[in-house]
């Protein structure tokens, strides 16, 4: 405490900014990279009924996965399925988000109350949001099927989750559904930080509100576009399991058996702890195949440059 | 603004020092060994695994285990705890426990999950440490004892045992004209036609199909029904693929859905649990359903149909069925400590046996399950006791019941450790096959070489 | 004529935000009204055809709540009416108390180590920074169910399972690399200036943190804790197998045990479901300014 800041700053920064990352650091790497290093290990062993055979395997549980005729067709299934639902809830998310933050960036009366209302699916727990939707599509006592009836769009009850063309859309809009407020705060804050000069400047040159939103607006929340994308795709991979497990548990047939899901179902199923580990790692290069053609397609300078000015 | 802030950290930090701090849970006082001629076992603690049911009873039999066990010889002074874990959550439960390395000394187990934990070496066989197991054995129901049976060893002791059941709506076949219920799967769709066709109900037949354990227990009590064999004593995949028993179940559920319309695509989002609540709301007239919730059929106050529900043997060209097993195991981690396996047997005992309580000699925990849940029990001398008949007798016609339970059978190929797996590629198939997005041959084709390829 | 257009154009545009406003609450709220509707609803009521979209004196009941928060089943009730009642129905409320615990200490961890971290990453260049900084971000990448046996293990190890410290380690863990990764992204909007200026004064480390970031951050320091304290909230993979017992059970994983009950009562389920996201809605009403403010704070 003897030190001035400007001292300390100048003398080992590096030495001062690990002391002050350390417990982050040691929650991370105790927490999170020692059962990473672990699952990896995991990943390389041979299971035979729930325990390690002792051999080594390297990388045949991977291998397996691609190639095997028991393990692979249920793996690209569930990749297409991942897929599929990744695409649709992430596009799906920003844009229902991105109009909703546009409309409260009108900054009209009732617009709090919007804010507001956005923190409730936010606010609930998703084994809750799971529990809810579940009792919504309830193809005997559901509402939705309810009120369906009453307004004379359907003569019969019918099922959502039952349906083999329909099960994945119903877990996409209960996922969609609670996780649009998220982005959406993430959208209004980028935008509140265009001045409505820039605006009022591309309405003085009488351009539509399509082309203001396509020309200005857009190029400006690029930044936030990326993020929103990046977290999206993240939990769309991942958070949908809860809904899954509750709604259809994988079925009917495989139209939902995700990759959470098949990793679930490896592990702890069918006690294949080694080919479950391995599945969750080429889950994480997903990932990050993903997020790195967000951040490389979406306008790489432009990027830089925006984050050295700020 | 950077006051209240300061305030809420200062709150914040104070719950961390508070969370940190706080004394660790006092852990189980360790069980000193004792010779094993001492007159009195204990202090012990003992825990057990349980999926979440009912836990106001099972906290009571506790309870009551806890009293007999202290005066009992040797006295025993032990504690139960208990772990529990929704029932969907238990094989998962379980599972990352002992692959973690840690055990329950007692834990419940349905039939389907034993072979692969027995294969693990989580739990052990009852019979190696509790020779008396073995004297149950006779009075068990051969589907259950088969059931609690792994490479010829048995590992449990019964917590109850059902059979999967066909259930009829009195009234709304007297409303068609049908005086007798169906015999054959046949005469299921023509009856359901012509109850369908007068109106009395859109969704005739519900049979839940829905992925998860229910659907087996539905699906096989279907196959034994015309007979049909899926596997021999060595495990061996003996069903054909593109006729038989098999082929025609799966079939004519196909047929039901999409030709006849007598049972509703919706049956794919139902599970046995739904198809009760829809059946008691007089929404179907056939259901196969477990037979404990016959008890809340004929309920009134519950159920709109009450007095209506009725049972019937299996249709079907031998009228067998599927019967289901929960027991109780011995966890490997009690037969590390003398004294907790003594307590742990006495536990199983208690719960799954015969038991002296109060100078009464009887199974009085599967009894009490009966009377008062209405749950099976594997132990048929039961049926003699007044109490038991006379509770089943107001749910169901106990003849029948009889008669169906003594043609169950438990599931085949579930002593098969690989089982859990292929069981989990026969719901996503069948189901296609259901829905005629498959071919009914295809898919038997594949799940009998996966069965292949999954024993080697 | 020109303005005529103009107003004519902002009185439809008026309109349309109305109307879309309409929409968007509509589509919010109708699941929630419908959860809370439920739970106030007999049990028998709830297998009605068409549903009771309001309910009526006749279908209305208090006893889902009673059980929940008394654990009394109305005396009148059925014996297998009171089989519905399941018992977890009554471990609702200490699942929530261990949710707010956690999840308030998982906050004040985040916001104590979490904060200094950001602020490093974003005012100095260090050795590694960028290294360490990706590190951090790339456990964000990992599915929770990938790790949760070693998880197991581990603990295991440090006689730490079933326990709620464990839980608070491992959800600071999850959330404390996107609590830096916000921070710094939002300090870096600020200018280093006032901070410079502080250190000319004479201001130390925690000085300079205390008078100047923090206030500066407020909001963006807000938007983190409320980030940090729904992911402790709303975890269910690590709760579900490293609780054994009320000592640690969240509510998370008490609802997802009651929703798989063997026939519980849906109207319990409805009830325990609106108890559950009562007490993160409450404060996000309570603290709607701060809440909003933070959550809709520029980062990137």
């Amino acid at each position: 405490m003897t030190l001035t800041f400007e001292q300390r700053h100048h003398r080992n920064t590096t030495a001062f900014a690990y002391r002050i990352l350390l417990p982050s650091l040691a929650f991370v790497l105790i927490f999170i990279g020692y059962p990473l290093v672990y699952s990896i290990w995991i990943s390389f062993q041979d299971f035979k009924y729930g325990v390690p055979t002792g051999n080594v395997i390297w990388f045949r549980n991977f291998l397996d996965i691609l190639t095997s005729s028991t393990v692979a067709p249920q793996f690209y299934n569930s990749l297409l399925v991942t897929l599929k639902f990744t695409v649709v809830a992430v596009a799906a998310v920003v844009i229902i988000s991105l109009g909703i933050a546009l409309i409260i960036n009108e900054r009209f009366r009732g617009n709090d109350l919007l804010k507001l209302a956005l923190l409730l699916p936010y606010a609930i727990p998703g084994p809750v949001n799971a529990v809810m939707w579940n009792w919504i599509y309830d193809p005997t006592f559901g509402v939705l099927n309810g009120l369906l009836y009453q307004v004379g769009f359907i003569k019969e009850y019918f099922t959502i989750t039952g349906n083999p063309d329909l099960a994945l859309w119903g877990i996409a809009f209960a996922y969609i559904w609670k996780f649009v407020p998220y982005s959406t705060f993430l959208f209004v804050a980028g935008l509140s930080t265009i001045p409505q000069s820039v605006y009022e400047a591309a309405q003085m040159d009488c351009a539509g509100t399509w082309r203001i939103f396509r020309k200005v607006t857009l190029p400006l929340l690029m930044p936030v576009l990326q993020m929103v994308l990046v977290i999206q795709t993240i939990f769309a991979l991942l958070m949908h399991f809860g809904l899954v497990f509750v709604l259809t548990r994988g079925g009917p047939g495989n139209a939902t058996s995700t990759l959470a899901w098949l990793i679930y179902n490896e592990s702890f199923t069918f006690t294949q702890f080694g080919r479950g580990a391995a599945m969750a790692i080429m889950l994480s290069l997903i990932m990050i195949v993903f997020i790195y053609l967000y951040l490389v397609v979406l306008n790489p300078e432009k990027r830089s440059a925006r984050t050295q000015g700020a | 603004m950077f006051k209240r802030l300061g305030f809420f950290a200062g709150i914040i930090a104070l719950i961390v020092v508070a969370v940190a701090c706080a004394p660790a849970q006092p852990t189980a006082p360790a069980a000193a060994p004792k010779p094993a001629e001492a007159k009195s076992i204990g202090p012990v603690t003992l825990e057990l695994g349980g999926w979440t049911y009912d836990n106001a009873k099972v906290m009571q039999n506790l309870q009551k285990y806890q009293e007999w066990a202290a005066k009992g010889t040797p006295a025993i002074d032990v504690k139960v705890t208990m772990s529990d874990s929704g029932y969907g959550d238990f094989d998962t439960f379980v599972t990352t426990r002992y692959a973690g390395g840690k055990s329950f000394d007692v834990l419940y187990s349905s039939d389907h999950w034993l072979a692969k934990w027995a294969a693990a070496g989580w739990v052990v066989p009852l019979e190696d440490h509790f020779p008396e197991a073995k004297k149950y054995a006779a009075d068990i129901t051969p589907f259950a004892l088969q059931a609690m049976t792994y490479k010829g060893k048995q590992y449990g002791l019964p917590y109850y045992a059902d059979t999967m059941f066909f259930v009829y709506n009195k009234k709304m076949l007297a409303d068609a004209g049908i005086a007798v219920p169906p015999t054959t799967w046949a005469e299921v769709t023509q009856q359901a036609l012509t109850i369908k066709n007068k109106g009395l109900s859109q969704t005739p037949v519900l049979i839940g199909f829905k992925a998860g354990s229910w659907f087996e227990e539905d699906l096989f009590a279907m196959f034994y029904s015309e007979g049909g064999k899926l596997f021999d004593d060595k495990n061996a995949a003996v069903f054909e693929t593109d006729k038989g028993p098999i082929f025609d179940t799966i079939e004519w559920v196909a047929k039901s859905i999409n030709d006849d319309k007598i049972m509703p695509p919706k049956v794919m989002d139902m599970t046995a649990v739904d198809v009760q609540q829809a059946f008691k709301n007089g929404d179907a007239a056939f259901v196969i359903v477990p037979g404990y919730m016959m008890k809340e059929f004929n309920t009134p106050g519950v159920s709109k149909i009450a007095g209506q529900a009725a049972v019937s043997m299996m249709p079907g060209k031998t009228h067998n069925t599927n019967g289901f097993t929960r027991m109780y195991l011995l966890g490997k981690g009690a037969v590390a400590d003398d004294a907790k396996k003594v307590a742990s047997l006495k536990l199983i005992e208690f719960f799954g046996g015969k038991t002296t309580v109060d100078g009464v000699s009887s199974y009085h925990i599967a009894k009490r399950w009966s009377i008062e849940n209405g749950l099976g029990f594997a132990f048929p001398s039961l049926w003699s006791d007044p109490a038991v008949d006379k509770a089943f007798s107001a749910m169901a016609d106990t003849n029948v019941m009889k008669s169906q339970q003594a043609l169950a059978f438990s599931k085949q190929g579930m002593t098969a450790p690989w089982f859990a797996e292929w069981i989990s590629s026969v719901r996503s198939e069948t189901q296609k096959a259901m829905l005629r997005q498959a071919k009914t041959a295809d898919v038997l084709n594949g799940l009998k070489t996966l069965w292949t390829s999954l024993a080697k | 004529m020109l303005a005529n257009t103009i107003s004519g154009r902002r009185w439809r545009k008026q309109l349309l935000t109305l109307v879309a406003t309409a929409l968007i609450l509509i589509y919010i709220l109708a699941p929630i009204c419908w959860a809370i509707v439920s739970s106030f609803q007999k049990e028998s009521a709830l297998e009605d055809r068409p549903p009771h979209f309001f309910p009526t004196a006749e279908i209305f009941t208090l006893s889902h709540y009673k059980f929940i928060f008394t654990g009394q089943i109305d005396k009148e009730a059925t014996t297998m009416i009171q089989a519905q009642y399941t018992m977890s129905g009554t471990y609702i409320l200490p699942g929530i108390v261990n949710s707010i615990v956690i999840a308030l200490a998982v906050t004040a961890i985040n916001l104590l180590f979490g904060l200094p971290a950001g602020h490093a990453f974003a005012r100095y260049q260090f050795w590694g920074s960028s290294q360490v900084f990706m590190g951090f971000l790339v456990t964000r990448l990992l599915p929770a169910i990938s790790i949760v046996i070693p998880m197991y293990i581990l603990l295991q190890q440090f006689d730490l399972l079933d326990t709620k410290r464990a839980l608070v380690g491992i959800y600071s863990a999850i959330t404390l690399p996107f609590t830096i990764w916000i921070l710094k992204a939002y300090f870096q909007n600020i200018p280093v200036e006032y901070e410079e200026a502080a250190r000319m004064d004479g201001c130390g480390y925690l000085r300079t943190m205390w008078r100047v970031v923090i206030p500066l951050a407020r909001p963006g320091i807000i938007a983190a804790a409320i980030f940090a304290f729904m992911a402790a909230y709303d975890e269910f993979v690590f709760a579900t197998v490293l609780t054994s017992s009320l000592n640690s059970k969240t509510q998370t994983v008490i609802i997802a045990g009651l929703a798989q009950g063997l026939s519980a009562s849906r109207g319990l389920i409805a009830a325990a479901a609106v108890v559950c996201f009562l007490p993160p809605v409450l404060l996000a009403i309570l603290f709607r300014k701060q809440v909003v403010q933070g959550l809709t704070t520029r980062f990137a």
